[in-house]
Protein backbone atom coordinates (compact mmCIF):
# COMPACT_ATOMS: atom_id res chain seq x y z
CA UNK A 1 0.00 0.00 0.00
CA UNK A 2 1.48 3.36 -1.25
CA UNK A 3 1.29 5.97 1.61
CA UNK A 4 -0.37 9.01 1.29
CA UNK A 5 1.80 12.09 1.85
CA UNK A 6 0.53 14.61 3.78
CA UNK A 7 3.76 17.15 4.11
CA UNK A 8 2.55 20.36 2.55
CA UNK A 9 -0.60 20.66 4.50
CA UNK A 10 0.35 22.97 7.23
CA UNK A 11 0.09 21.67 10.87
CA UNK A 12 -2.11 20.38 12.78
CA UNK A 13 -4.01 19.34 9.33
CA UNK A 14 -2.26 16.45 8.59
CA UNK A 15 -3.99 15.43 12.06
CA UNK A 16 -7.09 16.01 11.16
CA UNK A 17 -6.66 14.42 8.25
CA UNK A 18 -5.75 11.08 9.75
CA UNK A 19 -8.17 11.34 12.39
CA UNK A 20 -11.01 11.87 10.09
CA UNK A 21 -9.98 8.82 8.07
CA UNK A 22 -9.52 6.27 10.93
CA UNK A 23 -12.23 6.76 12.46
CA UNK A 24 -14.11 5.35 9.57
CA UNK A 25 -11.00 2.58 9.09
CA UNK A 26 -13.15 -0.77 8.45
CA UNK A 27 -11.75 -4.13 10.71
CA UNK A 28 -8.60 -5.33 9.26
CA UNK A 29 -7.44 -2.47 7.30
CA UNK A 30 -4.47 -0.21 7.45
CA UNK A 31 -3.81 3.67 6.54
CA UNK A 32 0.09 5.09 5.82
CA UNK A 33 0.64 8.74 5.39
CA UNK A 34 4.09 10.41 5.52
CA UNK A 35 4.57 13.60 7.68
CA UNK A 36 7.48 15.50 8.34
CA UNK A 37 8.41 14.61 11.87
CA UNK A 38 7.45 12.04 14.09
CA UNK A 39 3.61 12.72 15.11
CA UNK A 40 3.85 12.21 19.54
CA UNK A 41 0.61 14.18 19.36
CA UNK A 42 -1.02 12.01 17.41
CA UNK A 43 -0.55 8.90 19.25
CA UNK A 44 -2.72 9.24 22.09
CA UNK A 45 -5.72 10.19 19.93
CA UNK A 46 -4.70 7.23 17.51
CA UNK A 47 -5.21 5.08 21.34
CA UNK A 48 -8.01 6.13 22.58
CA UNK A 49 -9.71 4.98 19.33
CA UNK A 50 -8.21 1.19 19.97
CA UNK A 51 -6.17 1.70 16.75
CA UNK A 52 -2.33 0.51 16.46
CA UNK A 53 0.03 2.76 14.43
CA UNK A 54 3.72 1.95 13.69
CA UNK A 55 6.44 4.62 12.25
CA UNK A 56 9.46 4.05 10.13
CA UNK A 57 11.66 6.85 8.48
CA UNK A 58 10.74 7.42 4.60
CA UNK A 59 14.52 7.76 3.60
CA UNK A 60 13.68 11.45 2.40
CA UNK A 61 13.29 13.12 5.46
CA UNK A 62 10.15 12.30 6.72
CA UNK A 63 8.45 9.61 8.73
CA UNK A 64 5.57 7.14 7.87
CA UNK A 65 2.60 6.30 9.98
CA UNK A 66 1.18 2.95 9.61
CA UNK A 67 -2.43 3.17 11.44
CA UNK A 68 -4.76 -0.30 11.39
CA UNK A 69 -7.77 -1.03 13.42
CA UNK A 70 -7.42 -4.77 14.68
CA UNK B 1 7.25 5.88 20.50
CA UNK B 2 4.75 8.84 22.00
CA UNK B 3 5.58 9.20 25.57
CA UNK B 4 3.33 7.69 28.10
CA UNK B 5 2.74 10.65 29.77
CA UNK B 6 1.28 12.63 26.82
CA UNK B 7 -2.09 12.47 27.14
CA UNK B 8 -5.58 14.91 25.84
CA UNK B 9 -7.15 13.27 28.38
CA UNK B 10 -5.73 15.20 30.98
CA UNK B 11 -6.16 17.91 28.60
CA UNK B 12 -7.50 21.24 31.27
CA UNK B 13 -11.36 22.28 29.88
CA UNK B 14 -11.15 24.79 27.24
CA UNK B 15 -12.77 27.74 29.25
CA UNK B 16 -9.79 27.31 31.44
CA UNK B 17 -7.09 28.05 29.02
CA UNK B 18 -9.60 30.91 27.00
CA UNK B 19 -10.26 32.37 30.15
CA UNK B 20 -6.57 33.84 30.81
CA UNK B 21 -6.37 34.06 27.03
CA UNK B 22 -8.89 36.80 26.51
CA UNK B 23 -8.27 38.75 29.93
CA UNK B 24 -4.86 39.15 28.23
CA UNK B 25 -6.60 40.97 24.67
CA UNK B 26 -8.94 42.95 27.81
CA UNK B 27 -5.86 44.03 29.39
CA UNK B 28 -3.92 45.25 25.95
CA UNK B 29 -6.92 47.04 24.77
CA UNK B 30 -6.70 48.72 28.78
CA UNK B 31 -3.37 49.68 27.80
CA UNK B 32 -4.53 52.22 25.42
CA UNK B 33 -6.76 53.97 28.59
CA UNK B 34 -3.32 53.69 30.94
CA UNK B 35 -1.56 55.86 28.09
CA UNK B 36 -4.30 58.11 26.96
CA UNK B 37 -5.02 58.92 30.29
CA UNK B 38 -1.13 59.48 30.92
CA UNK B 39 0.86 62.52 30.73
CA UNK B 40 4.14 60.95 30.81
CA UNK B 41 6.62 63.49 28.58
CA UNK B 42 10.01 62.39 29.65
CA UNK B 43 11.63 59.14 28.36
CA UNK B 44 12.49 57.23 31.73
CA UNK B 45 12.04 54.20 32.79
CA UNK B 46 11.58 54.64 36.36
CA UNK B 47 8.64 57.30 35.71
CA UNK B 48 5.43 55.60 37.40
CA UNK B 49 3.87 56.04 34.02
CA UNK B 50 6.35 53.73 32.55
CA UNK B 51 6.30 51.43 35.22
CA UNK B 52 2.36 50.99 35.21
CA UNK B 53 2.65 50.44 31.68
CA UNK B 54 5.41 47.64 31.91
CA UNK B 55 3.74 45.76 34.65
CA UNK B 56 0.77 45.84 32.84
CA UNK B 57 2.01 44.48 29.84
CA UNK B 58 3.85 42.04 31.82
CA UNK B 59 1.52 40.90 34.04
CA UNK B 60 -1.65 41.91 32.53
CA UNK B 61 -0.84 40.50 28.73
CA UNK B 62 2.06 38.42 28.68
CA UNK B 63 1.51 36.97 32.39
CA UNK B 64 -2.22 36.05 31.58
CA UNK B 65 -1.24 34.25 28.47
CA UNK B 66 1.52 32.13 29.91
CA UNK B 67 0.01 31.54 32.80
CA UNK B 68 -3.15 29.95 30.05
CA UNK B 69 -0.73 28.38 28.34
CA UNK B 70 1.56 26.85 30.69
CA UNK B 71 -1.59 25.32 32.77
CA UNK B 72 -2.37 23.86 29.23
CA UNK B 73 0.95 22.28 28.57
CA UNK B 74 1.49 21.63 32.04
CA UNK B 75 -1.40 19.05 31.44
CA UNK B 76 -1.21 18.09 27.81
CA UNK B 77 2.91 17.59 27.98
CA UNK B 78 4.20 16.89 30.90
CA UNK B 79 0.74 15.30 31.94
CA UNK B 80 -0.40 16.95 35.35
CA UNK B 81 -3.93 16.73 35.77
CA UNK B 82 -5.94 19.25 36.66
CA UNK B 83 -8.56 17.60 39.00
CA UNK B 84 -10.03 21.01 40.11
CA UNK B 85 -10.09 23.31 37.75
CA UNK B 86 -12.41 25.68 39.15
CA UNK B 87 -10.26 26.44 42.24
CA UNK B 88 -7.68 26.18 39.87
CA UNK B 89 -9.58 29.38 38.29
CA UNK B 90 -10.18 30.78 41.53
CA UNK B 91 -6.55 30.34 43.18
CA UNK B 92 -4.72 31.46 40.32
CA UNK B 93 -6.94 33.76 37.75
CA UNK B 94 -9.11 36.19 40.11
CA UNK B 95 -5.72 37.09 42.51
CA UNK B 96 -3.48 37.51 39.40
CA UNK B 97 -6.18 40.12 37.86
CA UNK B 98 -6.91 41.79 40.63
CA UNK B 99 -3.63 41.64 41.72
CA UNK B 100 -2.42 43.61 38.34
CA UNK B 101 -4.71 45.88 38.66
CA UNK B 102 -3.96 46.85 42.25
CA UNK B 103 -0.18 47.12 41.02
CA UNK B 104 -0.89 48.93 37.79
CA UNK B 105 -3.30 51.35 39.39
CA UNK B 106 -0.44 51.97 42.39
CA UNK B 107 2.08 52.44 40.28
CA UNK B 108 -0.11 55.24 37.49
CA UNK B 109 -1.25 56.94 40.82
CA UNK B 110 2.15 57.95 41.75
CA UNK B 111 3.34 54.95 43.69
CA UNK B 112 0.33 54.53 46.23
CA UNK B 113 1.97 52.08 48.71
CA UNK B 114 -1.54 50.62 49.87
CA UNK B 115 -2.28 49.49 45.93
CA UNK B 116 1.08 48.27 45.76
CA UNK B 117 1.23 46.26 48.87
CA UNK B 118 -2.78 45.09 48.01
CA UNK B 119 -1.08 43.78 44.07
CA UNK B 120 1.95 42.33 45.55
CA UNK B 121 0.25 40.56 48.40
CA UNK B 122 -2.53 39.03 45.96
CA UNK B 123 0.17 38.44 42.92
CA UNK B 124 2.57 36.39 45.23
CA UNK B 125 -0.59 34.52 46.06
CA UNK B 126 -1.47 33.55 42.67
CA UNK B 127 2.13 32.58 42.17
CA UNK B 128 2.11 30.23 45.16
CA UNK B 129 -1.16 28.14 43.73
CA UNK B 130 0.37 27.81 40.41
CA UNK B 131 3.93 27.31 41.67
CA UNK B 132 2.28 24.23 44.13
CA UNK B 133 0.30 22.88 41.43
CA UNK B 134 3.13 22.78 38.86
CA UNK B 135 6.43 21.91 40.76
CA UNK B 136 4.22 19.53 42.61
CA UNK B 137 2.99 17.93 39.53
CA UNK B 138 6.13 17.96 37.39
CA UNK B 139 7.57 15.96 40.25
CA UNK B 140 5.32 13.54 40.48
CA UNK B 141 5.16 13.45 36.54
CA UNK B 142 7.32 10.49 34.61
CA UNK B 143 7.70 13.66 31.79
CA UNK B 144 11.75 14.61 31.81
CA UNK B 145 11.76 16.11 28.38
CA UNK B 146 13.19 19.23 27.26
CA UNK B 147 10.14 20.96 28.18
CA UNK B 148 9.22 19.64 31.12
CA UNK B 149 12.20 20.57 32.60
CA UNK B 150 11.73 24.02 30.87
CA UNK B 151 8.97 24.45 32.63
CA UNK B 152 10.58 23.40 36.06
CA UNK B 153 12.93 26.15 35.52
CA UNK B 154 10.57 28.42 34.46
CA UNK B 155 8.24 28.19 37.28
CA UNK B 156 11.44 28.52 39.52
CA UNK B 157 11.78 31.58 38.29
CA UNK B 158 8.81 33.14 38.73
CA UNK B 159 9.00 32.39 41.98
CA UNK B 160 11.88 34.50 42.57
CA UNK B 161 10.87 37.16 40.14
CA UNK B 162 7.64 37.50 42.49
CA UNK B 163 9.62 37.05 45.86
CA UNK B 164 12.12 39.88 44.65
CA UNK B 165 8.81 42.09 43.71
CA UNK B 166 7.37 41.62 46.85
CA UNK B 167 10.79 42.38 48.61
CA UNK B 168 10.97 45.76 47.04
CA UNK B 169 7.28 46.68 47.42
CA UNK B 170 7.79 45.91 51.49
CA UNK B 171 11.09 47.61 51.32
CA UNK B 172 8.83 51.21 49.45
CA UNK B 173 6.31 50.69 52.13
CA UNK B 174 9.12 50.54 55.27
CA UNK B 175 7.81 47.14 56.58
CA UNK B 176 12.04 45.59 55.88
CA UNK B 177 15.25 47.77 55.20
CA UNK B 178 16.80 45.91 52.01
CA UNK B 179 19.27 47.47 49.43
CA UNK B 180 16.64 48.75 47.15
CA UNK B 181 18.88 49.43 43.34
CA UNK B 182 20.44 45.44 43.86
CA UNK B 183 16.63 44.18 44.49
CA UNK B 184 15.38 46.23 40.96
CA UNK B 185 17.89 44.71 39.08
CA UNK B 186 17.48 41.57 40.04
CA UNK B 187 13.69 41.18 40.07
CA UNK B 188 13.92 42.74 36.16
CA UNK B 189 16.55 40.08 34.72
CA UNK B 190 14.64 37.46 36.78
CA UNK B 191 11.51 38.66 35.81
CA UNK B 192 12.75 38.74 31.64
CA UNK B 193 15.13 36.36 31.56
CA UNK B 194 14.12 33.89 34.49
CA UNK B 195 10.75 33.13 34.10
CA UNK B 196 9.30 34.67 30.44
CA UNK B 197 12.58 33.56 28.30
CA UNK B 198 13.28 30.27 30.27
CA UNK B 199 9.73 28.92 29.38
CA UNK B 200 9.68 30.53 25.83
CA UNK B 201 12.99 27.95 25.78
CA UNK B 202 11.38 25.64 26.77
CA UNK B 203 8.12 26.01 24.89
CA UNK B 204 9.85 26.46 22.06
CA UNK B 205 11.69 22.98 21.63
CA UNK B 206 8.52 21.30 21.24
CA UNK B 207 6.08 23.98 19.44
CA UNK B 208 8.99 25.23 16.92
CA UNK B 209 9.52 21.53 15.09
CA UNK B 210 6.18 20.76 15.46
CA UNK B 211 3.93 23.70 13.81
CA UNK B 212 7.04 25.21 11.73
CA UNK B 213 7.83 22.06 10.64
CA UNK B 214 11.70 22.74 11.63
CA UNK B 215 14.09 20.10 12.52
CA UNK B 216 14.65 19.82 16.24
CA UNK B 217 16.50 22.21 18.60
CA UNK B 218 20.44 20.89 18.37
CA UNK B 219 22.16 20.05 21.76
CA UNK B 220 23.37 24.06 22.66
CA UNK B 221 19.80 24.73 23.43
CA UNK B 222 20.50 22.14 26.46
CA UNK B 223 23.56 24.71 27.09
CA UNK B 224 21.96 27.62 26.82
CA UNK B 225 18.50 26.92 28.97
CA UNK B 226 21.48 25.27 31.75
CA UNK B 227 23.39 28.02 31.94
CA UNK B 228 20.78 30.41 32.21
CA UNK B 229 19.58 29.73 35.99
CA UNK B 230 23.18 30.01 37.37
CA UNK B 231 24.13 32.91 35.12
CA UNK B 232 20.88 34.72 36.74
CA UNK B 233 22.13 34.19 40.28
CA UNK B 234 25.34 35.29 39.71
CA UNK B 235 23.97 38.57 38.14
CA UNK B 236 22.35 38.95 41.10
CA UNK B 237 24.45 39.31 43.42
CA UNK B 238 26.88 41.09 41.07
CA UNK B 239 26.37 44.42 43.30
CA UNK B 240 29.41 43.61 45.71
CA UNK B 241 31.35 42.42 42.76
CA UNK B 242 33.82 44.61 40.74
CA UNK B 243 31.90 46.15 37.48
CA UNK B 244 33.78 44.46 35.26
CA UNK B 245 32.83 41.20 36.45
CA UNK B 246 28.63 42.75 36.31
CA UNK B 247 29.57 43.88 32.97
CA UNK B 248 31.01 39.93 32.23
CA UNK B 249 27.88 38.85 33.88
CA UNK B 250 25.01 40.69 31.95
CA UNK B 251 27.48 40.21 28.40
CA UNK B 252 26.63 36.27 29.47
CA UNK B 253 23.44 36.72 30.13
CA UNK B 254 22.45 38.99 26.99
CA UNK B 255 24.93 36.39 24.77
CA UNK B 256 22.85 33.14 25.51
CA UNK B 257 19.45 35.05 25.21
CA UNK B 258 21.09 35.86 21.67
CA UNK B 259 22.36 32.30 21.27
CA UNK B 260 19.01 30.77 21.76
CA UNK B 261 17.83 33.34 19.13
CA UNK B 262 20.56 32.91 16.84
CA UNK B 263 20.00 29.23 16.67
CA UNK B 264 15.53 29.59 16.56
CA UNK B 265 16.94 31.77 13.08
CA UNK B 266 18.90 29.25 12.10
CA UNK B 267 16.16 26.59 12.46
CA UNK B 268 12.92 28.41 10.69
CA UNK B 269 15.30 29.01 7.83
CA UNK B 270 14.70 24.88 7.13
CA UNK B 271 10.91 25.46 7.54
CA UNK B 272 9.26 23.46 5.29
CA UNK B 273 6.36 26.56 6.17
CA UNK B 274 8.40 29.48 4.21
CA UNK B 275 5.04 30.87 3.62
CA UNK B 276 3.55 30.50 7.04
CA UNK B 277 2.86 34.13 9.07
CA UNK B 278 3.79 32.12 12.29
CA UNK B 279 7.41 31.61 11.14
CA UNK B 280 7.52 35.46 10.22
CA UNK B 281 6.68 36.53 13.71
CA UNK B 282 8.80 33.98 15.12
CA UNK B 283 11.63 35.47 13.31
CA UNK B 284 10.79 38.93 13.90
CA UNK B 285 10.45 37.87 17.68
CA UNK B 286 14.01 36.80 17.42
CA UNK B 287 15.14 39.74 15.62
CA UNK B 288 13.87 41.86 18.44
CA UNK B 289 15.42 39.74 21.15
CA UNK B 290 18.39 40.73 19.49
CA UNK B 291 17.83 44.27 19.09
CA UNK B 292 16.45 44.58 22.74
CA UNK B 293 20.09 42.80 24.52
CA UNK B 294 22.16 45.08 22.24
CA UNK B 295 20.20 48.49 23.61
CA UNK B 296 20.62 46.76 27.23
CA UNK B 297 24.04 46.45 27.37
CA UNK B 298 23.94 49.83 25.46
CA UNK B 299 22.57 51.31 28.01
CA UNK B 300 24.63 50.01 30.59
CA UNK B 301 27.69 52.46 28.39
CA UNK B 302 25.46 55.09 28.19
CA UNK B 303 23.27 55.68 31.15
CA UNK B 304 22.04 58.69 30.26
CA UNK B 305 20.47 57.78 26.76
CA UNK B 306 17.02 56.89 29.15
CA UNK B 307 15.18 55.98 25.81
CA UNK B 308 17.71 53.21 25.25
CA UNK B 309 16.29 51.01 28.66
CA UNK B 310 12.95 52.16 28.01
CA UNK B 311 13.23 50.33 24.00
CA UNK B 312 15.11 47.39 25.64
CA UNK B 313 11.58 46.55 27.87
CA UNK B 314 9.55 47.17 24.95
CA UNK B 315 11.22 45.12 22.91
CA UNK B 316 11.64 42.12 25.17
CA UNK B 317 8.33 42.54 26.39
CA UNK B 318 6.59 43.75 22.98
CA UNK B 319 8.12 42.65 20.21
CA UNK B 320 9.52 39.11 21.74
CA UNK B 321 6.79 38.22 24.17
CA UNK B 322 3.94 39.62 22.85
CA UNK B 323 5.08 38.39 19.33
CA UNK B 324 5.66 34.38 20.27
CA UNK B 325 2.70 34.53 21.52
CA UNK B 326 0.45 35.90 19.11
CA UNK B 327 1.95 33.63 16.43
CA UNK B 328 1.69 30.92 18.42
CA UNK B 329 -1.90 31.70 20.13
CA UNK B 330 -3.26 31.99 16.25
CA UNK B 331 -1.91 28.02 15.95
CA UNK B 332 -3.07 26.95 19.69
CA UNK B 333 -6.52 28.43 20.08
CA UNK B 334 -8.05 26.93 16.48
CA UNK B 335 -6.49 24.04 17.28
CA UNK B 336 -8.07 23.65 21.09
CA UNK B 337 -11.65 24.57 19.76
CA UNK B 338 -11.36 22.09 17.04
CA UNK B 339 -9.85 19.24 19.47
CA UNK B 340 -12.47 19.92 22.21
CA UNK B 341 -15.59 19.71 19.02
CA UNK B 342 -13.81 16.99 17.81
CA UNK B 343 -14.28 14.56 20.91
CA UNK B 344 -17.90 15.46 21.03
CA UNK B 345 -17.68 12.79 17.73
CA UNK B 346 -19.41 15.00 14.84
CA UNK B 347 -20.54 13.75 12.03
CA UNK B 348 -18.55 13.64 8.90
CA UNK B 349 -18.31 16.98 7.27
CA UNK B 350 -19.42 19.39 10.18
CA UNK B 351 -16.19 20.14 11.86
CA UNK B 352 -13.75 22.13 9.62
CA UNK B 353 -9.81 22.18 9.80
CA UNK B 354 -8.68 24.49 12.11
CA UNK B 355 -8.48 26.67 9.40
CA UNK B 356 -11.55 26.87 9.17
CA UNK B 357 -11.73 28.93 12.82
CA UNK B 358 -9.04 31.06 11.91
CA UNK B 359 -7.53 31.70 8.08
CA UNK B 360 -3.56 32.06 7.69
CA UNK B 361 -4.43 35.83 6.40
CA UNK B 362 -6.42 36.74 9.36
CA UNK B 363 -2.97 35.49 11.14
CA UNK B 364 -1.06 37.40 8.89
CA UNK B 365 -2.82 40.96 9.52
CA UNK B 366 -2.29 40.42 13.08
CA UNK B 367 1.15 40.34 12.64
CA UNK B 368 1.17 43.49 10.89
CA UNK B 369 -1.47 44.86 13.30
CA UNK B 370 1.55 44.00 15.96
CA UNK B 371 4.59 45.30 13.96
CA UNK B 372 2.82 48.56 13.92
CA UNK B 373 2.03 48.69 16.78
CA UNK B 374 5.82 47.89 18.30
CA UNK B 375 6.66 50.59 15.78
CA UNK B 376 4.00 52.84 17.78
CA UNK B 377 5.86 52.13 20.52
CA UNK B 378 9.66 52.24 19.87
CA UNK B 379 8.77 55.83 18.41
CA UNK B 380 7.49 56.21 22.25
CA UNK B 381 10.39 55.21 23.27
CA UNK B 382 12.18 57.96 21.62
CA UNK B 383 9.73 60.85 22.23
CA UNK B 384 6.93 59.92 24.75
CA UNK B 385 5.88 63.65 24.89
CA UNK B 386 4.89 63.25 21.13
CA UNK B 387 4.03 60.07 20.47
CA UNK B 388 2.08 58.92 23.33
CA UNK B 389 -1.71 59.10 21.51
CA UNK B 390 -0.20 57.06 18.65
CA UNK B 391 0.56 54.81 20.56
CA UNK B 392 -1.96 54.84 22.77
CA UNK B 393 -4.37 54.50 19.49
CA UNK B 394 -1.97 51.32 18.45
CA UNK B 395 -2.57 49.57 21.42
CA UNK B 396 -6.46 50.41 21.41
CA UNK B 397 -6.17 48.98 17.74
CA UNK B 398 -4.17 45.91 18.95
CA UNK B 399 -6.35 45.28 21.61
CA UNK B 400 -9.44 45.63 19.36
CA UNK B 401 -8.09 43.54 16.50
CA UNK B 402 -7.21 40.16 19.32
CA UNK B 403 -10.75 40.94 20.45
CA UNK B 404 -12.18 40.46 16.77
CA UNK B 405 -10.25 37.19 16.27
CA UNK B 406 -10.71 35.73 19.51
CA UNK B 407 -14.85 36.36 19.20
CA UNK B 408 -14.87 34.89 15.26
CA UNK B 409 -12.96 31.75 16.48
CA UNK B 410 -15.68 31.60 19.85
CA UNK B 411 -18.43 32.35 17.07
CA UNK B 412 -17.27 29.81 14.81
CA UNK B 413 -17.16 27.00 18.18
CA UNK B 414 -20.77 27.66 19.33
CA UNK B 415 -22.06 27.78 15.92
CA UNK B 416 -20.78 24.25 15.03
CA UNK B 417 -21.21 23.03 18.78
CA UNK B 418 -24.86 24.20 18.09
CA UNK B 419 -25.18 22.08 14.91
CA UNK B 420 -23.81 19.15 15.97
CA UNK B 421 -26.82 19.99 19.08
CA UNK B 422 -29.20 19.95 16.55
CA UNK B 423 -27.84 16.55 14.65
CA UNK B 424 -28.00 14.91 18.25
CA UNK B 425 -31.38 15.64 19.01
CA UNK B 426 -32.88 14.95 14.97
CA UNK B 427 -32.73 11.26 15.57
CA UNK B 428 -33.91 11.47 19.45
CA UNK B 429 -37.07 13.45 18.37
CA UNK B 430 -38.13 11.23 16.24
CA UNK B 431 -37.55 8.44 18.08
CA UNK B 432 -39.82 10.10 20.51
CA UNK B 433 -42.20 11.15 17.87
CA UNK B 434 -42.43 7.19 16.81
CA UNK B 435 -43.00 6.49 20.51
CA UNK B 436 -45.98 9.22 20.99
CA UNK B 437 -47.20 7.54 17.68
Amino acid sequence: MSAIDLRHLPPPQPMEVILDAAESLPRGQSLAYVLPHHPAPLFPMLSAQQLEYRCELSGDGGVIVHITRP
Amino acid sequence: MSPSWLSYEHAPPIWLPCGFFLAAMLWLAALAGLLAAGDMNVAARFHPQALAATHLLALGVLGNIMLGALLQLLAVLAGVPIARPRALMLGIFVPWQIGAGALVGGFFHGMDAVALQTGAGLLTLAAIVLLAHGLNGLWRSPARDASSRGMARALAGLGVAVGLGLCMVATLAGHVALPFTPLLSAHVIWAGIGWLLLLLIAISQTVVPMFLITPSYPRPIAWIAGALLPLLWLDSLQDGLPPFVGAALDGALWLAASGYAGLTLHLLGQSRRADDPARRQWGLAMLYLIVAALCAMASRYAPERQSLPLLAGLLWLGGLGLGVMLAMLGKIVPFLAWLHLKARKPPRGMLPSTHGFLPENAQARLGLTHAIWLACGAAWCLSPESLRLPFAAASAALGAHCLWLGGKIAHRYAQIGRQMDEHAAGPRQALNARRRR
